[in-house]
């Protein structure tokens, strides 16, 4: 089970999980990601740092949590985004993903339980073209983690890339340091993806926009959507439901605990592609 | 190609019929529904129960599909959008004419009327594209004065008891008859101040307010059913209306009433949120979907738009039917 909702550390995170830090004053991302990083070298894992802001500053703490742990030096990394991307690079999630899928499988090879990142990725997501791609990756990456021992805290500052980007790029995390947007939509078991919060007016635009960017994973029949956390979701949120499995020839079953959804199926008559079913 | 007086319709032919006795409800709808039959064509026949023992035993089975009247009109919005699917399955089966006798309810066997009223306007739209023929009898011995003449407006044909269809002169334009047609009274409960008046809330607030309202009043299945009516109602509100959107909510042991007020003008078209939503003007798939869900809605228009749910869990036992 992973961590979900919001939280106010770096803490309590385990291997599989994925958090978003939205800041606006640098000191207190590079807490949080100290305190994300310790907890990752307590658990064995490689650990690492991308940034961003903070790249001599954490080098040194990384190197002091890695010797204070006793771990060997390979235990720990950090790197600088100038030099990994050009400054307006759009990156290829696909292989972004494989990326870090290999360097989990290299962590695991040389011994750790698994690999911990802390990534300042701002400067990635800048313009609408980066973020498209960057939340694309995101999702993407968020179901890499499903399956393999890596854990991440991506963070982004508000205060350069607004408010408006930091809620398209935080709702598409399982958990978050501060809720932007009134729903989440992430990665969840059988291809699906999970539902949480509420769907309405309010982020509507939104909504659609992050599910048209994680489009439904793999060639299954029926994917699951886990909406057993969901609050509350309009009718506008069901039709960008269904016409997202539609557009992919694809069914699913939708899990919720509220009768809501699964009148509006019916009303609607979307029973052809999204069958809800309420669990208690 | 169609049979009887429809044979050379297009569309929905409505008609209504009025009767003084058993007999004469024989003589006028018997020959409607033999006629069917006989065709082939689909013929179902939805009466209250005196009035499907008198068809049986005067038809018989043969050809007929007999379905529980009270089964079948339980909420205006739900009754439309059940004849819909009915109506579809039967054209995807190669139907040339369906034949629907149906009782529909009024103040006489228990009904409020109004939402009726404005269900015998809508299908005239609703239902307009199929090759219905579709005949509302009404029983003159408890069918109070008033519902005959917004009857005798509503439908465009008139069966008589010697086998004649006519041509309804009294018959006009069933958006313009509703919005000439006023909600009946303002609901008591109305005239008792609101438990909460919400000003300019969002839909998030009125949704608390409505979970908050219906503890210990409404089941939770209704009460997912009025936040979601709500919401869209509150989302209409604000999408389509003028500010300032103002709701109130009355709670009584029956159930909920919230009335989303907004001081636009209201939908064009008092009908919409009874026509299916590919058909109407924008925002009606939010009315739909309001009216499927309440157990009364009401509209108002008139010092602003003013839409009011009713949500009790006594009615909702036959929404989750």
């Amino acid at each position: 089970m992973r961590t979900t909702g919001t939280s106010c550390s770096g803490r309590g995170f385990a291997s599989h999980d994925h958090l978003c830090w939205i800041y606006d004053d640098q000191q207190s991302m590079l807490d949080a990601a100290r305190e994300f990083l310790r907890e990752g070298v307590a658990m064995g894992h490689r650990i690492g740092y991308i940034g961003g802001v903070g790249v001599a500053q954490m080098s040194e703490e990384i190197s002091r949590m890695v010797r204070d742990a006793g771990r060997p030096d390979n235990a720990g990394f950090v790197a600088d985004l100038a030099d990994m991307y050009r400054w307006d690079e759009i990156v290829s999630p696909p292989g972004q993903v494989e990326a870090y899928a290999a360097a989990t499988a290299d962590a695991l090879r040389d011994g750790f339980t698994g690999l911990r990142v802390a990534a300042d990725a701002t400067d990635l997501a800048r313009s609408p073209a980066q973020r498209d791609a960057f939340t694309r990756y995101e999702h993407l990456i968020d179901r890499c983690m499903l399956d393999v021992s890596f854990s991440a805290m991506c963070a982004y500052d508000r205060s350069s890339l607004g408010a408006d980007a930091a809620a398209e790029l935080s709702c598409m995390h399982p958990s978050c340091n501060i809720r932007l947007t009134s729903f989440a939509v992430f990665a969840g078991a059988d291809e699906g993806f999970v539902l949480q919060g509420e769907v309405d007016v309010v982020d509507r635009r939104r909504f659609l926009t992050a599910l048209d960017r994680i489009g439904p994973a793999g060639d299954g029949e029926e994917l699951t959507i886990d909406a057993t956390e969901l609050d509350f979701i309009d009718h506008h949120g069901m039709l960008g439901l269904s016409e997202l499995l539609e557009r992919s020839g694809r069914r699913a079953v939708m899990r919720t605990r509220s009768a809501g959804p699964a009148r509006l199926a019916e009303v609607l008559g979307l029973g052809q592609t999204l069958r809800v079913e309420v669990v208690v | 190609m169609r049979s009887g007086a429809a044979a050379d319709h297009v569309g929905y032919f409505h008609e209504t019929a009025f009767y003084h006795s058993d007999d004469e409800f024989v003589s006028v709808v018997a020959p409607f529904v033999a006629d069917g039959a006989a065709a082939g064509e689909p013929t179902i026949v939805a009466c209250g129960d005196r009035n499907t023992a008198l068809l049986r035993n005067a038809v018989g089975e043969a050809g007929v599909r007999y379905v529980s009247g009270g089964d079948q009109y339980t909420r205006p919005g739900p009754t439309i959008r059940a004849y819909l699917a009915m109506f579809d399955e039967l054209m995807a089966a190669g139907a040339a004419q369906i034949r629907v006798v149906g009782d529909v309810p009024h103040p006489g066997v228990g009904s409020e009327w109004y939402g009726w009223l404005r269900y015998e306007a809508a299908v005239n739209h609703a239902f307009g594209e199929y090759p219905l023929w579709g005949l509302c009898p009404y029983d003159t011995r408890t069918t109070p004065e008033a519902v005959l003449e917004d009857v005798s407006r509503l439908h465009p044909r008139v069966a008589d008891g010697q086998g004649g269809h006519h041509h309804n002169d009294l018959y006009v334009d069933p958006s313009t008859f509703v919005l000439d047609h006023p909600t009946a009274s303002v609901p008591d409960r109305q005239r008792r101040p609101p438990m909460l008046v919400l000003r300019e809330p969002t839909a998030r607030e009125v949704r608390d307010a409505i979970r908050t309202a219906a503890a210990g009043v409404l089941p939770e299945p209704e009460t997912d059913g009025i936040l979601v009516a709500a919401s869209e109602a509150v989302a209409n509100a604000y999408a389509h209306g003028h500010a300032p959107v103002e709701v109130r909510l009355w709670r009584d042991r029956h159930g909920l009433v919230v009335t989303v007020v907004d001081h636009g003008t209201g939908p064009s078209d008092p009908l919409v949120g009874l026509l299916p939503p590919d058909r109407s003007e924008p925002g009606g798939r939010g009315l739909w979907i309001v009216n499927q869900l309440c157990s009364n809605v009401q509209i108002r228009y008139g010092d602003g738009f003013h839409i009011e749910l009713r949500m009790t869990s006594e009615s909702s036992r036959s929404l989750s039917a």
